[in-house]
């Protein structure tokens, strides 16, 4: 891959057009990605810019289970995008239908219609999700395309074993590790002060916890 | 909830007189100018406050909605609902009287084999839309109407299709088919 | 040119579908525009591209499954839809919920509403170009959000509602940080309310724009601000209370916002001050909610029934008519949202007015749609056809009006 190719590639992956397409939703998901380009989480600071046209997009993100109405006309602004495209499928309705499924206008799902690189679950995904969910595409796209070399990841240390899960068996990897002193062990799983207190936060005398008990009596 | 065989009569819940005296005041006048347009069976004040519902005969519904606009500026229309009753398809008329702040219900019940009754959309322009989609979604024809087209439906769904009634069976197999994961073909 | 060559030119008249999606807005929906030159003659609104079969699928869902589903019928006001289904099932099977309950319900239905006109505050300052008044007050949203998210645990979708009650509760310290909230988003919706009225780059764009005249809006039954915004008394809270609207109301002292102008403007100032108004009937809940239980436990099967529940949703009335037969699904659920009135309210307004104003007469009825697509300009002519994305037709608008101002 010459200069040139590997210089566009990394335009591709620094700085997203993205076109956003409503398939019928009930436009929470698509509330939250404008949000996601408002002042909190701004994802234009990470190069993606919200373009009107298909023509001028690298990525789709399509919102709603696709009705059939409509199905069609994303076909075609599919067939509208140039290459290489890719498409996301935002919420819980374009990843598969969401509440929707069972119904005769819902296909149930994008990937009904056109091919689908990546789903962010959610109803709605918060604007962070959204955000995480285009930069996970991205890094996808970067190592695909051998972009990774050029940012070094910062390789993190093993953090020391401070928690109880860290020890159960399928957490260690026992080749290279020697087994702490029984001094720790003993503090690790000593009982750490009112264990009740990591209880949920219903009373004994609220209502519901009341009728909950005479019901499990009438069973 | 014990009495569930005799389905239509306990739908209705008549209210008491008292707590309800302007809604009585007010079907008292209704069935006093519109004796022969309402059905009795069925009107009745509602015990959730504000709340009228009518019976009304299928072919009078334009001299009773002309007659409430002229008399009670009934201006605000809500919407109009369809229902399959099973050998009946109902039409509900929802519409408001503002200045006493009631809400009143015209109900009218036609027959699956003729459901056809005249249309209000020249007295309440409002009722256009939703009488298309009633129309489209349960097949109760309204004579009359100026700008019949398909509303919420695709342009190829097929004329005699109508989703929501009770006995529909879904001829594409859509709703058995938008459960079901991975490829569909035809789409 | 001389005078001896002119030529009376008459503009053909064109159509101009627009549709089936817009930016920054809501559902698809296609409009077709017939224009003369640059003013729109008529309009014809197409919708059903949303169409979702809710009421089939309800049909086969359990009452309780059905409160989520009708959550999901819009995304911006979503307790509203929420609220007044469990409030429906509550009047079919005719039970009481505890005080606390629907004190906890209205105040999800009034940050509903604030966080609803400050979206739609946003958008029509996009519309008209002043993006950045649209990123200062989304942000100022995000404060709305906050509290939401910290009672409900979502943003949007917040599923408070159940049959018979409330699902969760607010503790001392949430109402608290709310409280402090408040005053936060006092001021700066009242800083919102003056740039809306004051200032001359939103006001000159929406003064005498789209007008809907009273018995206009009568006969095509606006609802919610769009009605409002031309003096009709539209407005279920004070019309027909439930839940905790009732003591509210008995207390006097909050009153119907109306405007008497007619066009955008009017409309928008409606909803700036209903917004401040709101947030004072939030806090008036807050303050006065009764302790007790949240939920009531109502029993599966409800009584056969049918029932009209009327709610006021930021766009304006909602009607969920429920009817019941003896078991735990319902027999028929049929939903009004308030925009479907609003549409044939705005093929009226659209008549007489420019094609540049299009965009924010659309969204002034703040619709529960979203657009964005192409607009064919077919140009009778020379027979071209120019196909223009919306948002290049919203910046050729915004330099349209830049170069023929409205008020010199």
């Amino acid at each position: 891959m010459g200069f040139f190719q590997k210089l566009v590639n990394k335009a591709r992956v620094k700085s997203p057009f993205v076109f956003h397409f409503n398939s019928g939703s009930c436009n929470g998901c698509d509330i939250e990605i404008i949000a996601a380009l408002m002042p909190r989480i701004d994802i234009e600071r990470f190069g993606m810019k919200l373009v009107g046209s298909p023509r001028h997009a690298d990525i789709m993100l399509v919102t709603g289970p696709v009705s059939h109405q409509i199905a069609p006309r994303l076909k075609r602004i599919y067939d509208q995008m140039a290459e290489p495209k890719f498409v996301v499928a935002v919420g819980s309705c374009a990843c598969s239908g969401g509440a929707f499924r069972g119904g005769y206008a819902t296909l149930g799902g994008v990937d009904q219609v056109i091919p689908v690189s990546a789903y962010i679950p959610g109803c709605a995904p918060k604007p962070s999700a959204i955000a995480y969910g285009a930069y996970k595409l991205l890094e996808h796209l970067s190592e695909m395309w051998g972009l990774v070399e050029s940012t070094p990841i910062e390789k993190v240390p093993i953090r020391e074993y401070k928690r109880k899960a860290d020890f159960l068996p399928h957490n260690c990897d026992t080749d290279d590790m020697e087994p702490p002193p029984d001094s720790v062990i003993q503090e690790l799983f000593a009982p750490v002060g009112d264990e009740s207190k990591n209880r949920p936060v219903l009373s004994e005398d609220d209502p519901t916890m009341r009728k909950r008990k005479e019901l499990k009596k009438d069973e | 909830m014990s009495d569930t065989k005799a389905d239509e009569i306990t739908e209705h819940h008549p209210a008491p007189r008292e707590g309800h005296e302007a809604e009585y005041e007010l079907l008292d006048e209704m069935i006093g100018d519109l004796k022969d347009s309402l059905i009795e069976e069925g009107t009745y004040v509602h015990k959730q406050p504000r709340r009228i519902f009518v019976q009304v005969h299928p072919e009078k519904i334009r001299n009773v909605v002309q007659h409430m606009l002229d008399r009670y500026a009934m201006w605000q229309f809500i919407t109009v609902s369809g229902r399959d009753l099973g050998d009946d398809l109902q039409a509900c008329y929802h519409f408001v009287i503002n200045d006493r702040k009631i809400a009143i219900t015209f109900r009218l019940n036609v027959p699956r084999s003729k459901p056809e009754h005249p249309t209000i959309s020249d007295l309440v322009p409002a009722a256009e839309f939703i009488e298309n989609e009633v129309r489209e979604l349960f097949g109760i024809v309204q004579v009359g109407h100026p700008n019949v087209r398909r509303i919420e439906l695709p342009e190829d769904w097929p004329a005699t299709e109508y989703p929501m009634r009770k006995d529909w069976e879904d001829p594409r197999g859509l709703m058995k088919k938008s459960r079901t994961t991975g490829r569909k073909e035809g789409v | 040119m001389t005078s001896a060559n002119k030529r009376i030119v008459i503009p053909p008249r064109v159509t101009i579908p627009i549709g089936p999606q817009h930016p920054a807005l809501k559902e698809p929906g296609m409009f077709k525009l017939t224009v003369e030159g640059e003013r729109i003659v008529d309009a014809v609104v197409n919708i059903g591209y949303n169409h979702r079969s809710i009421e089939k699928i309800g049909e086969n869902n359990t009452h309780l499954q059905n409160l989520y589903l009708a959550s999901r019928i819009c995304g911006i006001c979503s307790a509203t839809h929420n609220g007044n289904y469990a409030q429906a099932v509550e009047f079919a099977a005719e039970a009481e919920i505890p005080e606390r309950a629907k004190f906890i319900r209205t105040l999800i239905w009034e940050l509903d509403r604030i966080h609803s006109h400050i979206l739609w505050l946003g958008v029509a300052f996009h519309e008209v170009g002043f993006d950045t008044a649209f990123m200062l007050s989304w942000r100022d949203r995000e404060i709305v959000m906050d509290m939401l998210e910290n009672i409900s645990g979502n943003r949007i979708h917040h599923d408070m509602n159940t049959i018979g009650g409330v699902r969760r509760n607010i503790s001392d310290a949430q109402k608290e940080q709310m409280l402090k909230g408040f005053d936060k988003l006092e001021e700066r919706v009242a800083f919102y309310r003056d740039v809306a009225i004051h200032e001359k780059t939103f006001w000159n764009r929406v003064d005498g724009v789209g007008m809907l005249e009273a018995p206009v809006a009568k006969k095509t039954s606006a609802v919610g601000p769009t009605g409002r915004g031309s003096g009709l008394k539209v407005d279920v809270r004070f019309n027909d209370p439930t839940q905790a609207y009732i003591p509210m109301m008995d207390t006097g002292d909050f009153e119907m916002i109306l405007s008497d102008r007619g066009d955008v403007a009017g409309r928008a100032v409606v909803r700036v001050i209903e917004t401040i108004e709101a947030i004072n009937m939030s806090r008036w809940l807050l303050n006065n909610m009764p302790d007790g239980p949240i939920r009531e436990r109502v029993r599966p099967r409800i009584q056969p029934n049918e029932v009209l529940a009327r709610h006021e949703a930021p766009r304006g009335e909602l009607i969920h008519y429920l009817v019941t037969n003896g078991t735990n699904k319902p027999d028929r659920w049929k939903v009004r949202a308030p925009t479907y009135n609003n549409w044939t309210s705005m093929a009226h307004c659209l008549r007489g007015d420019y094609l540049a104003d299009a965009p924010i007469i659309l969204a002034a009825i703040d619709p529960c749609y979203s657009c964005t697509d192409r607009v064919v300009i077919v140009d009778g002519n020379d027979e071209t056809m120019r196909l223009v994305s919306l948002d290049n037709l919203r910046i050729e608008n915004n330099m349209w009006h830049k170069e023929h101002p409205r008020r010199e």
